[in-house]
């Protein structure tokens, strides 16, 4: 089991199709598999022992994503947009690694203790014809290394191994089903998990991938519409963003015909705003972490439309859920003592199954006797297996004994009309254990205080659960790849930098 | 032969090959054109496809799902060729994708 068995099979079904456009250049399948080999030996004959990645989205991302796989080392995408010491940091490992990297990331590898070449270069030398060698079928070999994004604590390096990502795909995808003038645009940058597995998928499927390298709504518009792209994949505040653009007016993307979204929660209004403005377009949600090989529940386009069109709450509350598991992964929510509880219980979602890695660089598995993966993850299940996931189990509030998702409040919070953005953590408290802080970031021009948002709150939540305090901030910290950043917000309250609105 | 999820095998009988993806329980005998399956350690990296051997019967399809429900044998056509899937002696037959929908 190896990535390059994929791009073998796509390869020979059809190796004149278009498998990637970027701005840097256009490949076929048998243009890729090409360079992949002549990558491979490169990496082989200098023995380097990973090749990591550092630019944004482009053709020489998914040359050197196979080129590694044929090679038998792991591909390490890291984060181009990191500060240079904290590359610099990165990649200070003992390990030979030959870091491909992006002019713009030129000066901040230049004290590397690595081997750099340019991306240019590395077109360059895979261009020659792909030399007769053979790729190793260990399924074991790491396939991919990605720094996690820590949101609540120091980051760490999860371990996808190749029997991981092509169980995923092989479970997930039909081989060859897309049309050859199917096209997939990807904005999700190359060190998000979704963005070595959408390349995976997408391959294995046949479907050109349009890659863009940085989001701006206005350009992910005049991109589908030109390269008449019939799938894309979004994280939520790319999607909050666009329906921005769009301030409205339909979106007339007329071969869009499924839009996936996925990678951290999405606010109930922007998605309502999302379905209005792509009248034409199917909705997926996504749900997976990194340690998971991506997705691993599915929200699917039926599921939206009866979620939008029933009379029945329960029907209408799964728009808000990440859908039910997909084949080949099991799930099962338990609580603090390890025991399973029953549907409408929350507690921590643990998952099995091949895709599932769980794994982290120079650190004991976290998976259980028996394979399961605990996600960290706080979920429930309706009664008809769809997963709600309340957000991470180290983000809930114990107030008073009682265990609070944060998500909860900031949904509430965001229905305020002055309230634009809500972000809930807990504070440490001598009486309750913790109390609940909200900060808020207010629409523009738009004007309320504490106490009218408090009371907003309290009209719809029980008073338990209403906010001890409110703090107004200019923006709220995010990862590029829009996940809220609450450890940096709980550092501010523990600094007394935050100041009550 | 006892085998495992991932585990790759060539026929000999034509280029074809294929991935287990679910594997029975108990040990079986997995042939392709009536002559048992090997086991690839290293896979050949020619992407030509090759004149088909001496392989008869239903050939094997690039990317499709087989399966053989009583043992219990699922697996994916990595490589076209002639010569019919058997395990046991009992053929296995073409699975339907049930697809999902495009989440990447």
């Amino acid at each position: 089991m190896n990535l390059m068995m994929l791009l073998e099979m796509a390869t020979s079904n059809d190796p004149d199709r278009a498998a990637v456009s970027a701005h840097d250049l256009a490949l076929t399948y048998q243009d890729m598999y090409g360079r992949a080999g002549a990558g491979a030996s490169y990496l082989r004959e200098r023995d380097y022992q990973t090749v990591a990645y550092l630019g944004p989205n482009s053709a020489a991302f998914a040359v050197t994503v196979f080129a590694a796989a044929w090679a038998g080392i792991p591909f390490w995408p890291v984060n181009y947009r990191l500060a240079g010491d904290q590359i610099l940091g990165l990649l200070d490992t003992d390990e030979r690694v030959l870091v491909v990297a992006h002019q713009d990331s030129a000066a901040a590898v230049r004290a590397c203790r690595h081997d750099v070449i340019s991306v240019e270069q590395w077109l360059g030398l895979t261009a020659g014809a792909a030399p007769l060698t053979e790729w190793p079928s260990d399924p074991d070999l790491v396939a991919v290394l990605l720094n996690t994004s820590g949101t609540t604590s120091k980051p760490k390096t999860a371990v996808l191994r190749h029997r991981h990502l092509v169980s995923y795909v092989l479970h997930s995808v039909d081989f060859g089903s897309a049309d050859p003038a199917d096209a997939v645009a990807v904005s999700v940058p190359p060190y998000h998990v979704a963005g070595i597995v959408n390349l995976l998928t997408n391959i294995f499927a046949g479907r050109r991938v349009v890659y863009l390298d940085a989001f701006e709504p206005g350009a992910w518009l005049d991109t589908v519409r030109r390269e008449r792209v019939t799938h894309a994949m979004v994280v939520p505040t790319m999607l909050a963003r666009i329906v921005a653009e769009l301030d409205g007016t339909p979106a007339n993307v007329p071969s869009l015909r499924t839009l996936s979204y996925g990678g951290s929660r999405v606010g109930a209004t922007t998605i309502l705003q999302a379905l209005r403005l792509f009248p034409g377009t199917d909705f997926v949600n996504a749900y997976g972490l990194t340690e998971t090989s991506s997705t691993i529940a599915i929200l699917s386009p039926e599921d939206h439309r009866s979620a939008l069109h029933s009379d029945d709450e329960a029907v209408r509350a799964r728009l808000a859920s990440a859908g039910q598991v997909i084949p080949g992964v099991e799930a099962e929510i338990r609580s603090a003592d390890g025991r399973p509880v029953p549907p409408g219980e929350a507690g921590e979602l643990w998952l099995r199954g091949d895709q599932i890695s769980g794994e982290y660089l120079a650190s004991e598995s976290p998976l259980d006797e028996n394979g399961w993966f605990p996600t960290k993850d706080r979920a429930y299940f309706d009664g008809a297996q769809f997963l709600f996931i309340e957000g991470r189990a180290d983000d809930t509030i114990i107030r008073g004994g009682e265990n609070i998702a944060p998500a909860e409040i900031e949904d509430v919070l965001m229905q305020h009309p002055a309230v634009g953005e809500a972000a809930v953590v807990g504070a440490p408290d001598e009486e309750w254990g913790q109390t609940i802080v909200a900060f808020v970031v207010l629409r523009e021009g738009a004007d309320a205080d504490a106490d009218e948002i408090r009371s907003f709150a309290r009209g719809k939540l029980r008073t338990s659960k209403t906010p001890d305090r409110i703090i107004e901030r200019d923006c709220l910290p995010y990862t590029d790849s829009g996940k809220l950043l609450r450890r940096m917000l709980t550092a501010e309250l523990a600094a007394g930098q935050a100041t009550d609105m | 032969m006892q085998l495992r999820a991932g585990m790759h095998l060539v026929s000999v009988v034509s280029p074809a090959s294929i991935i287990v993806l679910r594997a029975p329980k108990k040990d079986v005998e997995v042939c392709c054109g009536g002559v048992a399956m090997a086991v690839a350690e290293n896979i050949a990296r020619d992407i030509e496809v090759q004149a088909a051997g001496n392989g008869t019967g239903t050939g094997l399809i690039l990317g499709k799902r087989y399966a053989h429900e009583s043992s219990d044998l699922e697996c994916l056509c990595t490589r076209a060729g002639a010569g019919e899937l058997t395990v046991d002696g009992e053929p296995l037959v073409l699975k339907d994708a049930k697809p999902l929908p495009p989440s990447d």
